[in-house]
């Protein structure tokens, strides 16, 4: 009986203890920045700008690229998950494939923030930073029919079918181009967001429609395809071509008067909005709104010198 | 003492009490589970399952806000000469203290005023505000873009399931303006008369040059005076 208490009374005591164990060194939060591709500019500038935030504001930092393919996708939150991220800024693949990857990172505790693409879900992701796609393609829509008149045929390049961006930009630019019933879509075909693609697919329509006066691209790598694919028709001088991103080639172009027009969404703002989210819910925050819309601005010849560098100067 | 002879357990019983073990585990933890298309599409969609699927009406969500949030929500529009007012003299300022926007999106004022129709082409009337020399615009014509959508403040992109439905609102309520108050507009809108309305604007960023409108404004209610 002597011996149980003399054992129930002991405890380590803490002035035994090495000062390393007193107080254990808490390592730095991880972010995992997830985005759908790293083969297009603008696509590296959202990633690298909320990974550099996330560095400045003190957490390790890793882009996983998953080359426009869900299964990689899947693949990257398999692995961040298991390596114990703290949290994923995630710019997702597919619009409702992605969800699934997104409710097991928050079923394991991990918020995800989503950056310039929506997953159709309320309540799988943490919160959402959108850029405000259709009202771009709106004022888009506008300067189109001021540039190319209210008659005529037209081509549209539409992006990733599975991407809700390709949707919000195609059916904002229809609201003002359809009501002008002497415009006319003559072609219009996915290449995916590509810009090699995009010079196949409109070399091909060209072949069949040869008497086009524009093309609207629903991203600045499609414009720079058609673009390309207008200058070996002989053709980039009389066909206007439309893009929406705000990357610096295209802006460039807008400036020389090659390509007629962007949309520049801000894929800094963006980034760096989702990584101080991340970060204030690592420091405790829960509530969050679940789609934030971010705008964006027309970029014509007239107003291009605001804008480089994936923003305003 | 003889050792007591044990009578042998039943294989039968036994064989009974070892299926019903493991019917009773099968059924605790099935191997294959049997699931509705539609429910494993709401929860692959994020319904958990509990609630049914609605398919969203724009048009239906447009005239219900038409009719039951905004005619209350026009009494907390803001004064034109207030705006004006301040936006001459410091834009920022102005966007600052009345601008209404959805997220990081766009500027919108929404602005109740009086003035006189000074000038009428096509789809725009020009109007001097009672009491001020400030010129605005009214815009008649085709209605696009979120302006009405986000520049009332009273539409939370976050009470919506997500940006299609949202952007499909917008394009509802632009309707409803081009069905319900522009006709009586561009039909009796001319120089001379004046006229009442409530509406909503892009918030600028720079003063518009001087003979240019301070705001163009797309009416959500409007009425001719006599």
């Amino acid at each position: 009986m002597i011996t149980i208490l003399a054992f129930l009374g002991c405890k380590p005591s803490a002035s035994t203890q090495a000062p390393s164990q007193a107080k254990a060194q808490t390592p730095p939060q991880r972010v995992a920045v997830v985005v759908s591709t790293l083969n297009n500019p603008w696509f590296v500038v959202l990633a690298e700008t909320a990974r550099d935030r996330a560095r400045e504001l003190g957490y390790e930092a890793t882009i996983f690229d998953s080359q426009n393919d869900p299964t990689k996708e899947s693949t990257h939150f398999d692995n961040l998950i298991s390596a114990g991220y703290g949290a994923v800024l995630f710019n997702c693949t597919d619009a409702e494939g992605s969800i699934a990857n997104v409710r097991r990172a928050k079923a394991a505790g991990i918020p995800v923030f989503c950056m310039d693409r929506e997953i159709k879900a309320n309540d799988a992701a943490t919160s959402q930073i959108l850029s405000d796609n259709y009202s771009g393609c709106i004022a888009l829509g506008q300067y189109f029919i001021e540039q190319v008149g209210e008659d005529g045929n037209y081509v549209e390049l539409l992006g990733i079918v599975a991407d809700t961006n390709t949707w919000n930009r195609s059916k904002g630019f229809h609201s003002v181009v359809d009501r002008f019933p002497g415009l006319k879509m003559v072609a219009q075909q996915s290449a995916d967001f590509d810009r090699s693609k995009a010079l196949e697919v409109l070399e091909s329509i060209l072949q069949a429609n040869p008497d086009i006066k524009a093309v609207f691209c629903g991203n600045d790598a499609m414009a720079m395809g058609a673009y390309q694919a207008l200058l070996a028709a002989g053709k980039a001088d009389r066909i206007k071509v439309f893009g929406f991103d705000g990357a610096d080639d295209v802006v460039r172009s807008v400036a020389e008067g090659k390509i007629t027009a962007t949309v520049m969404q801000f894929p800094k703002t963006m980034a760096r909005t989702a990584a101080e989210n991340a970060e204030a819910f690592f420091k405790g925050r829960r509530e969050f709104p679940q789609r934030v819309p971010v705008a964006v601005e027309l970029v014509t010849r007239s107003n291009v010198g605001k804008f480089g560098d994936y923003g305003r100067k | 003492m003889a050792a007591s002879k044990q009578r042998p357990i039943a294989p039968r019983v036994l064989g009974a009490g070892l299926c019903l073990s493991l019917g009773c585990l099968l059924w605790a933890y099935p191997p294959v589970r049997l699931t509705r298309i539609a429910d494993a599409a709401r929860t692959q969609s994020g319904d958990g399952g509990s609630t049914p699927t609605v398919q969203f009406d724009p048009s239906a969500a447009a005239r219900t806000f038409w009719d039951s949030v905004l005619p209350e929500g026009c009494s907390k529009a803001t004064a034109l000469t207030e705006i004006l007012t301040t936006q001459q003299a410091d834009p920022a300022l102005a966007r600052s203290r009345h601008g209404r926007k959805a997220g990081l999106g766009d500027t919108y004022y929404f602005v109740e005023g009086c003035g006189r129709v000074i000038s009428r082409e096509g789809a725009r009337a020009r109007v001097v505000i009672d009491g001020t020399t400030d010129l605005v615009e009214l815009r008649l014509g085709p209605v696009f873009g979120n302006t009405v959508r986000d520049g009332t403040g009273l539409l939370d992109v976050n009470q919506y399931p997500g940006l299609d439905e949202f952007n499909a609102l917008s394009s509802s309520l632009n309707a409803l303006v081009e069905q319900e108050v522009l006709p009586e507009l561009r039909a009796k809108a001319q120089a001379g008369g004046r006229v009442t309305f409530v509406g909503c604007a892009a918030a600028p960023e720079q003063v518009p040059p001087a003979g240019a409108p301070l705001l163009v404004i797309i009416p959500v209610r409007a009425k001719l005076l006599p």
